[in-house]
């Protein structure tokens, strides 16, 4: 089944790169949010799929259940989901700034600040 | 740097300070006797380990040859230094003036005393570095930046060159040691690099020591102050090239290739630079191309490298250092006296400049080789060893020394002796401060003192111990002055004689070698087109690739990616790929839908339908989490995704439509497509090739056994991220509070709206809502070691609930009721965490080891972790909500 989510990653940094390389910076924008989404996705998929085992371990065992999901692209993950938040809001907020500076939400054509820094 | 730094603390020129600079001559003086105690002609040796991975030491050995350059260097250095006091008395930066000097005269006698290779490499560099500095001085002076850089850009890549070399060396040898390669010297004459080596560092040695047709960067070099050019030029600098030579002799010199470019690259040397010395007019150029000559000679007498040539190179660096140090300072005197150094115009100083003449004519008679001065004794030895030889190279000595005699003369005569009528100079009175006229007078007379008492010191010290450092079967006999009438010295008369004859027929000779130089291109001209072509070929590129679009910088970088994938993608075989079998009807519909919605976000000219696009994708792919088995994650995501869009629909509105921004060229999109979809296939077929690999779960099955033995939870993912690999989150904790912070600064006004939804059913709940969420995001963070939950996703609900609070009060509201600033928040919680790590080292274990006080409470250690985790993320991400809500309306 890995093959699915292999397709929809594909679909997903495709699309990701295509708006990068447009010129609207809230473009560039959704397409570093599609290529973070891909990467998790990415990662989790090279991990392997696993339907229905949690990897928790019950109260009486040691061990988790025999077919548990891998945990360790999981802990890769939630890590990478929050630290991608911090980047996304950090570039929104970037472009913001650049476009109230720069009065153009062109990245191919932003003059130079309005303050003449 | 250095520079801005030392221009503050040079002294005012008040001179009750002035004494503070007197230790800058003591400490060079104070060398110099160290070494003299120290040394004995068996060589003394220290070393400590520096870097023993590289095999890089701290070693240093004082022997024979050693000696002679590191007495020069100290020795010297103390009366340059001397001489600098008077010299630069008036220059506002005198105090960076002699920590340079004294900078560079430990860098080089860490070049002569080194006996390790790299570290002698580091060393030389530093000279390199150094003497850009010291050559450049007068940096308010554009020729003076240009010559520092020109020879900064020669010895440096001419280092570079060397270091290549010496790492060959130190490969053939097994040991970068000095000692231990000596020790393998047959072993590397045997290895198919020796001749790649010996090119390499010659290229290295033949740059810093002004060998044609590097020569042009000596010259040039007298841009510099007098004192440096003294100092660099005739004992220390250009001598370390030669120096590296005679050190590496006993390695190289059994070779043809060694014996025949040194022969050859030192004649060419000589006889160019006499050529061009004879047409300059300035006093410090003549001098300059006379050194270049000198350097020709002593690398002519370390490539025919026997006992006698050894010898004769020993004595003609110590004898050349004396007299060419104190012409430099007679000419640094003539030039502040009359303010110029050019030939023509000076005559008749002697009335003024009398100390420096007494000098300046000793040093002349031991520069022309007279009799009994070090200058004569050298040549004799030069002449017996070239005579040896063949009769070839006996005839270029002659012919140089003779036209050397003859510059000589020129170079004394014409400013003290010359005549212009009954005119009296207009000259200043320098020698009234002892400082300028000391040091030439000292070395002037060494020159003469030297051989009459000192000579058999010197062989006891120097010349024995020297020559049998360079030539290992050298037994050299006790050096003489007098030999009785032989070749050698009827030479030694020749040369004088006719020295005198061409001073007489100088203009003659200099107008004639004008001429024969203009028929050659300028080794100079070559460089500084070199220069230009590469500074060309920077622009060309600079401006092919740098063209300051952004979207044709990302299009370049893409392209390379997609070609380094094309090679990738051509190695995986296609029967590799996994049937599609076992996917269940849901998968397909979840899988059809995210790539529905990454189409509709890509296409969608609204932005609105971009981000409800985008939103899909985000609650689609917690869903695919979930159902794949991975709850911490995929509550995260919700979060995550949740808040993205809170910070999407607050900013949203104060970007521009999507459609105001005029569109890429049909042919642009359609190569931005090919690319991206290109891209795209080969991360699916990567993948595909991944996961129809078996997997090596080792690492995830490590985790999995000791979740409960070593970490005390049962949420293995949990326990991963605050006991396994806490360091890891640490850091990512430190990341996200510092994308706060750079986040919150780029808002710059200090506007605080007062945004709130007005409804009163939202302002009630929202009330009891957000007291619910952070009950329960404390819930979520203790529970998270044993069940799905943990720091992050108790911080995001809290996170979550906090908003609610704002939208329905006011950002003030909420920062009232946290009481503490976002900002503290965040950096208690990365505190917290790393104190958590901290309290493991008291146990004597690693920084971050989990800590367990089971028997009498359930808590421990990764629970402060976690309790970190989830203050940082509250304040790191609720200070950028709340300044953004507060700029925006």
């Amino acid at each position: 089944m890995e093959i699915v989510w292999s397709v929809v990653v594909g679909v997903f940094v495709a699309a990701g790169i295509y708006l990068m390389l447009e010129k609207h910076i809230l473009r560039l924008l959704f397409g570093i949010m599609l290529l973070s989404s891909a990467v998790n996705l990415a990662i989790f998929t090279a991990g392997r799929l696993t339907p229905g085992e949690l990897p928790l371990i019950d109260s009486q065992a040691l061990l988790p259940p025999e077919n548990a999901a891998n945990p360790l692209p999981q802990a890769l993950i939630l890590t990478a989901i929050v630290i991608g938040f911090g980047l996304l809001i950090f570039a929104l907020m970037l472009f913001y700034r650049a476009y109230k500076e720069t009065d153009s939400a062109d990245v191919d054509n932003m003059p130079d600040s309005k303050e003449g820094q | 740097m250095l520079n801005s730094i030392t221009d503050q603390v040079n002294l005012p020129k008040n001179p009750d300070n002035q004494w503070l600079l007197l230790i800058f001559p003591v400490l060079p003086v104070l060398i110099f006797v160290t070494l003299i105690s120290i040394y004995t002609p068996a060589g003394v040796s220290w070393n400590t380990q520096w870097i023993p991975g590289l095999d890089i030491n701290l070693s240093f050995k004082l022997d024979g040859l050693s000696f002679l350059f590191a007495g020069l260097i100290s020795g010297i250095g103390a009366l340059i230094q001397l001489y600098a006091l008077g010299y630069m008395r008036n220059s506002e930066s005198r105090f960076s003036f002699h920590l340079y000097l004294t900078l560079f005269m430990l860098a080089m006698l860490g070049v002569v005393m080194s006996d390790n290779i790299l570290l002698l490499f580091i060393f030389w560099e530093l000279t390199s570095v150094i003497s850009y500095l010291l050559i450049g001085f007068n940096h308010q002076n554009k020729t003076s930046r240009k010559n520092a850089l020109q020879s900064l850009i020669v010895n440096g890549s001419g280092g570079l060159a060397m270091l290549a070399g010496l790492i060959l060396l130190g490969a053939m040898a097994g040991s970068y040691e000095l000692n231990t390669i000596m020790a393998q010297a047959n072993i590397i004459a045997q290895h198919h690099w020796f001749i790649p080596s010996l090119v390499l560092i010659l290229l290295g040695a033949f740059t810093k020591s002004a060998q044609f047709p590097f020569h042009f960067w000596l010259p040039n070099a007298m841009a510099a102050p007098t004192p440096v050019s003294a100092y660099l030029h005739s004992a220390t600098m250009v001598k370390a090239g030669i120096y590296l030579l005679a050190r590496l002799s006993p390695i190289y010199a059994h070779s043809d290739t060694w014996f025949y470019t040194l022969v050859i690259a030192g004649c060419v040397t000589a006889v160019w630079c006499t050529f061009v010395a004879l047409k300059q007019t300035d006093l410090k150029l003549m001098l300059a191309y006379s050194t270049n000559v000198a350097l020709g000679k002593l690398t002519l007498l370390l490539g025919i490298g026997t006992e006698l040539a050894i010898s004769a190179a020993l004595m003609f660096i110590l004898a050349h250092s004396f007299y060419k140090a104190a012409l430099f300072m007679v000419a640094g005197n003539i030039d502040k006296a009359t303010g110029t150094r050019d030939i023509g115009q000076l005559y008749g100083l002697r009335s003024v400049l009398v100390i420096s003449m007494v000098a300046g004519v000793f040093a002349a008679l031991s520069k022309a080789g007279f009799p009994p001065l070090l200058g004569f004794l050298s040549k004799e030895y030069m002449y017996k060893a070239a005579t040896e030889i063949n009769g070839w190279i006996t005839f270029i000595l002659v012919m140089v020394n003779v036209l050397m005699v003859a510059l000589t003369i020129m170079l004394i005569a014409r400013p003290f002796f010359a005549r212009h009528g009954d005119a009296v100079p207009e000259a200043k009175q320098v020698e009234t401060k002892a400082a300028m006229w000391i040091s030439p007078l000292l070395l002037a007379f060494g020159s003469f003192i030297v051989p009459l008492i000192g000579l058999s010191w010197l062989d006891h010290n120097v010349i024995f111990p020297g020559s049998s450092d360079i030539l290992r079967s050298a037994a050299p006999k006790a050096s003489a002055l007098w030999h009785g009438v032989n070749l050698p010295l009827v030479l030694s008369v020749i040369t004088l004689g006719l020295g005198i004859v061409v001073y007489y027929i100088y203009p003659t000779v200099s107008a004639f070698f004008q001429q024969l130089n203009s028929l050659v291109p300028r080794a100079e001209d070559i460089f500084d087109r070199i220069m230009d072509a590469m500074m060309a070929l920077a622009k060309w590129q600079t401006a092919l690739f740098q063209q300051q679009k952004l979207s044709r910088h990302t299009l370049l970088f893409f392209a390379v990616l997609a070609t380094v994938l094309f090679g990738q993608l051509l190695s995986i075989p296609l029967a590799m790929f996994d049937p599609l079998s076992g996917v269940a009807f849901y998968e397909f519909g979840i899988a059809l839908l995210l790539i529905g919605a990454a189409l509709v976000c890509t296409l969608s000219q609204s932005r609105l339908l971009s981000i409800a696009a985008l939103g899909m994708i985000g609650f689609m792919t917690t869903l695919v989490f979930m159902i794949y088995s991975a709850p911490d994650v995929a509550k995260t995501l919700l979060l995550v995704e949740t808040l993205m869009v809170v910070f999407l629909a607050l900013l949203m509105r104060h970007l521009p439509h999507l459609t105001t921004v005029p569109k890429h060229s049909v042919k642009r999109k359609v190569v931005n497509a090919v690319i991206a979809g290109f891209i795209g296939v080969s991360v699916t077929m990567l993948l595909m090739a991944i996961t129809s690999q078996p997997m090596d779960s080792s690492v995830s099955d490590f985790f999995a056994e000791n979740s409960v033995p070593g970490g005390h939870g049962r949420n293995i993912v949990n326990v991963i991220l605050v006991d396994f690999r806490a360091f890891d989150t640490l850091g990512e904790i430190v990341v996200v509070v510092i994308a706060g912070i750079a986040a919150v600064s780029l808002l710059k006004t200090k506007a605080k709206k007062q945004n709130r939804i007005q409804s009163l059913i939202f302002a009630t709940t929202a009330h009891i809502v957000a007291a619910l969420m952070l009950v329960f995001s404390v819930y979520l963070l203790l529970r998270g070691h044993n069940e799905p939950g943990g720091g992050f996703i108790g911080a995001l609900i809290a996170v979550i609930g906090l908003s609610l609070l704002m939208f329905a009060e006011s950002p003030r509201y909420v920062r009232s009721r946290l009481h503490i600033k976002p900002l503290f928040i965040a950096l208690a919680g990365v505190a917290i965490s790393l104190m958590s790590g901290v309290v493991s080292l008291f146990f004597d274990k690693p920084f971050l080891t989990g800590l367990w006080w089971k028997d009498v409470i359930p808590l421990g250690t990764p629970l402060l972790f976690d309790v970190g985790v989830y203050l940082a993320v509250i304040g790191g991400v609720m200070g950028m909500l709340l300044r953004i809500n507060e700029e925006l309306d």
